[in-house]
């Protein structure tokens, strides 16, 4: 099978290229024009540089002779502009279905997300007979991110071509070039001092694990159908405290709400606008504080989607990002690796 | 070398003399009166006497100086011309310490400066930058400057002359020949890479070393023009004028920190001679103590140094236009005035920057490290010149106190400790998951000091190897943040020690033994000890042994904490796990492949203070714009009516 797989630069569209590679496929990986190589580094993949918003020419070329796309390119942020969201989610992927129908490629695999299917405040888990949630009161990501699978859905039926849409959780893991929404919550624990965690949980699930999920469903997923892919749904504190541990910080030694959190988010985005960068957490994320984003990926498991626990995943995250630039050096001087952390990154050298 | 040349030639009384005139004698009178026209002709003879051989003079200046320095060097010029023939160059660089000028080059600020190529005696002359020919390896290892390219065309002059002009709006409230002498070296940025990154002193010693002036030429002239407000100083020396410039000015010249500190590494002739009438002139323009003592403050802050130097030079605005919005803003309010109510607030004005430095510094050495520079040293040991009995008996005297070390009372996780001698004598021990022969790879036992935590620069040179070309004798100095940090709050200096070392490199155990000889800023007492990585069956043992005393700032000293064990014991031990624990972290850092190198690398371009001041702002203002949009009101604010009652409007408006 061939796949060409849009921003393939990202954490999720790097580790469906690695996957689709070991798994005997072949990859056409397309990224956005002048990013760096870092998370294909290594890999076997035709690398094409194309911008899903620009010459669809490119994309065309690219796809043809793909057995299917799976169509990643997407921005994940919160408190980012909601119309430029939208538009990159929305205008993005129906850009990449006219590419598709031009192609002539079958199969589109969209990379949507679990956050489509809402969220509960009473610990329930939810699935895919959720339905997606209502896009009024949620985070500018998420409106764009159930705007999409509509018009997805929509023009996937118009066009002809056979829609399946993946809905990974809290995906963390290797082989991302920029920090996303989801590493950069464990950098973020990392480079508190105070050690707070939140109110509320969270499905987390390694990136290569979505790769595997993503790969599946470009082989046998069914039409116009969402699937989950998660792991173990934990409480924040839990996974706080699942970092300490592997990383000997101790704590988390207090529970923020929504308000405290909504105040430090604050800060940060002072300070990173003083100092010109991208703030570690927003605003926006806080207002998601106390809540529970917790899913169950039966659906994807009946297919054959068997993802390592929730501890495991945050292990192999833990392990790559103590090691690189995204933690900064003073934050990774404070750190005592626990022994089983050495052992996966010698492993994973030597792998 | 050149200046035991001078030392050894029968000139030597010439060149521990500078000669001072109160009035413009002019050039050729003065050179005559010190002797120097002579010392200059014996210079030129050997060149003279090559076949069509004319020796090459190159005067270094300082370009942003006052406007009237190019008719004073050009008449120079005719005076030196006067002993005989020689090919005569105005050399320069470009020096950012004059920031709103940075947009010029050397020729056009020479330009401005009044250079016409041809002086008043018409003789010609050229104008050479010093950056166009950079030469690498001219300062020896050990040198602050090691490493660093020096000026071709300063080094190949056949008489090198220095031209200063004194000044006192630089950082250290007194700019004469050595100052100027930086003007030698080719980095543009000399505010960052000779005087804040390394010290000038330091510099300015090593330039002295590798390319020693033959004539120091030092003036000083009353914007006022008055007839008793003239000073030339001129000698062989560039310390020896400087010395003297400083006395007419009322200053003790070893309150001047650059002079003090070439004065401490290269001291002037024990017979020294200031020839001329000593009398200090009263001069409402010299900064006071305070004034000094401010500017000199805000080296603390490389930030804050590079931002206000330019805001604190007396510059002709229409000369040298102001590049940037912000330093516009600050020149008009902060530059030095010649007004009363200027020249009071100057001191203010400094104090303040000063002690805004020293908060900054204690801020980034606590919070933001990473934004600290990082320092380059001189090596003030030579580690040939210790003997080995040196070496052995520093062996000896850590192996007796290593068990006494260690049977000390466990303070923490593998940390022990207990006093000796008022010291903190301590052993940590803790074993890394990672195999020893892996480990000992990625860390070099030779340079485990560096890779340890807060440590801010050094230099290290070694003295013999072994037979696979590894160090075993070495000498080292290196400077550390204070430690603990928090004493940074207090004025703590780094703690900037000087070592003997001795490496070893068993089958199953790779150790560095070191002992402090030299503490420069009197930060340490004591510093010796040695670290050991040790093949174990879990991974590599790693063990720091040591004696440690730092003297501590002057707040702290009026407690003696030894009374209080209930206070002392918890913050030792709260200093020595964090220190240890973080270098721990630097060596597995190592082996993972990432730099431990804490601060800002300077050799990496970064934007000016002011740049990245303006950047911020600007970015605050695109983010406030929509809240300030909104407060706009909504609809035109109707005109108001004439004395009439009518209301005009304009149609279509």
């Amino acid at each position: 099978m061939k796949l060409a797989v849009t921003g393939a630069g990202g954490l999720i569209g790097a580790n469906i290229v690695r996957v689709a590679l070991a798994r005997g496929h072949e990859a056409v990986a397309l990224r956005r024009p002048g990013g760096t190589r870092e998370a294909l580094r290594g890999t076997e993949a035709v690398i094409v540089e194309a911008d899903m918003l620009g010459a669809s020419e490119a994309i065309v070329a690219a796809c043809t002779g793909a057995d299917a796309i799976v169509h990643c390119a997407a921005t994940f942020a919160y408190g980012r502009d909601a119309h430029d969201l939208h538009r990159i989610a929305v205008d993005g992927t129906k850009a990449m279905l006219h590419a598709a129908k031009h192609a002539g490629v079958p199969r589109v695999v969209v990379t949507s997300s679990s956050v489509v299917f809402g969220y509960s405040e009473d610990r329930s888990i939810i699935n895919e007979s959720a339905g997606l949630a209502d896009p009024a009161g949620q985070p500018a990501y998420v409106a764009a991110k159930i705007a999409q699978d509509l018009a997805a859905l929509a023009l996937a039926e118009k066009l002809g071509i056979t829609l399946v849409l993946a809905c990974p959780t809290m995906s963390v893991g290797a082989t991302c070039s920029a920090l996303g929404p989801s590493n950069g919550l464990i950098v973020a624990y990392l480079a508190d001092r105070t050690r707070s965690t939140f109110l509320g949980g969270c499905n987390i699930v390694s990136a290569e694990d979505v790769g595997h999920g993503h790969v599946i469903l470009a082989e046998r997923g069914s039409a116009s159908q969402h699937y989950l892919l998660g792991s173990g749904n934990l409480h924040w504190r839990d996974i706080h405290a699942l970092i300490s541990d592997f990383t000997g910080t101790g704590g988390p030694y207090c529970e923020l709400g929504s308000g405290l959190s909504w105040l430090a988010a604050s800060f940060e985005e002072g300070r990173a606008l003083l100092a010109g960068e991208m703030p570690m957490t927003t605003r926006e994320q806080a207002g998601m504080i106390g809540r529970y984003y917790w899913y169950d990926s039966a659906r994807a498991a009946a297919l054959g989607y068997a993802p390592r626990p929730a501890r495991a995943a945050l292990l192999e995250a833990v392990s790559w990002l103590v090691g690189s630039h995204h933690v900064a050096r003073e934050t990774r001087a404070t750190l005592r690796l626990s022994d089983e952390v050495w052992q996966h990154r010698f492993a994973s050298r030597a792998a | 070398m050149f200046a035991q040349e001078h030392e050894a030639s029968p000139s030597s009384q010439i060149c521990r003399r500078a000669v001072i005139a109160d009035s413009e004698e002019d050039w050729a009178s003065l050179l005559s009166r010190a002797g120097l026209a002579e010392l200059l002709r014996s210079k030129a003879a050997p060149k003279q006497a090559e076949e069509g051989g004319t020796p090459v003079i190159r005067i270094l200046v300082d370009l942003a100086a006052d406007a009237g320095q190019a008719r004073r060097v050009e008449a120079l010029i005719d005076a030196l011309l006067a002993c005989g023939p020689a090919r005569i160059e105005i050399a320069a660089s470009a020096d950012s310490s004059t920031k709103v000028a940075a947009n010029r080059d050397v020729y056009a600020l020479s330009d401005i400066a009044g250079y016409r190529y041809h002086s008043e005696g018409g003789n010609e002359y050229d104008i050479i930058d010093l950056a166009d020919d950079q030469r690498a390896d001219i300062f020896p290892a050990g040198s602050v400057l090691h490493g660093t390219p020096g000026s071709g065309a300063w080094i190949d002059a056949d008489i090198r002359i220095v031209y200063a002009t004194a000044r006192f709006d630089g950082l250290d409230g007194f700019g004469g020949a050595l100052n100027t002498l930086i003007c030698a070296l080719p980095k543009a940025d000399k505010d960052l890479h000779y005087r804040l990154r390394r010290d000038a002193g330091e510099v300015v010693a090593a330039l002295l070393d590798a390319t020693p002036p033959d004539l120091t030429l030092l003036e000083w002239i009353d914007p006022q023009r008055s007839v008793d407000s003239v000073i030339r100083v001129v000698g062989s020396s560039p310390l020896l004028v400087d010395m003297a410039a400083a006395l007419k000015f009322g200053l003790d010249p070893f309150a001047l920190p650059v002079l003090a500190q070439v004065a401490r590494v290269r001291p002037p002739p024990v017979d020294f001679i200031l020839d001329g009438d000593l009398t200090a002139l009263a001069m409402h323009s010299v900064p006071s103590a305070i004034e000094r003592k401010g500017r000199a403050s805000q080296g603390a802050s490389e930030a804050l140094a590079r931002l206000a130097q330019g805001w604190t030079r007396r510059l002709d605005p229409t000369a040298f236009p102001v590049l940037r919005t912000l330093d516009a803003q600050a020149l008009r309010v902060l530059a030095p005035s010649d007004a009363t109510v200027g020249r009071g607030l100057q001191p203010t004005i400094a104090a303040a920057l000063g002690a805004a430095a020293h908060g900054l510094e204690a801020w980034q050495t606590l919070f933001a490290k990473d934004t600290l520079v990082q320092r380059t040293v001189t090596l003030d040991i030579d580690p040939g010149a210790v003997p080995e009995t040196e070496y052995a008996r520093m062996l000896d005297e850590l192996e007796s106190l290593a068990p006494i070390a260690r049977a000390a009372p466990e303070r923490a996780d593998g940390l022990r400790w207990r006093k000796w001698d008022r010291a903190v004598l301590f052993a940590f021990e803790r074993t890394l998951p990672i195999p020893f022969d892996h480990f000992v790879a990625a860390v070099d036992v030779s340079r485990a000091i560096s890779f340890m935590n807060d440590y801010l620069g050094g230099v290290i040179v070694a003295a013999s190897f072994d037979d696979q070309g590894r160090p075993i004798r070495q000498a080292e100095r290196n400077l550390y943040l204070p430690q603990p940090n928090y004493l940074a709050l207090y004025g703590g200096k780094p703690i900037d020690v000087s070592k003997i070392e001795v490496v070893s490199y068993a089958a199953d155990e790779h150790r560095l033994t070191w002992k402090t000889l030299n503490s420069s800023n009197g930060s340490a007492e004591a510093d010796d000890g040695f670290v050991s990585f040790a093949r174990s069956d879990f991974g590599t043992q790693v063990t720091i042994v040591g004696k440690q005393l730092f003297t501590l700032p002057p707040v702290w000293q009026m407690f003696d904490l030894s009374l209080w064990p209930a206070v002392e014991e918890p913050l030792t031990t709260m200093a020595y796990h964090t220190f240890f624990d973080r270098t721990l972290n630097n060596f597995e850092a190592l082996v993972e492949g990432r730099d431990v190198r804490l601060g800002r690398d300077p050799d990496v371009d970064s934007a000016h203070p002011s740049v990245a001041i303006e950047e911020t702002l600007a970015r605050l203002a695109q983010r406030a714009s929509p809240f300030v949009e909104k407060l706009k009101p909504k609809t035109a604010r109707p005109a108001p009516a004439d004395a009439d009652g009518f209301v005009h409007v304009v149609p279509g408006a």
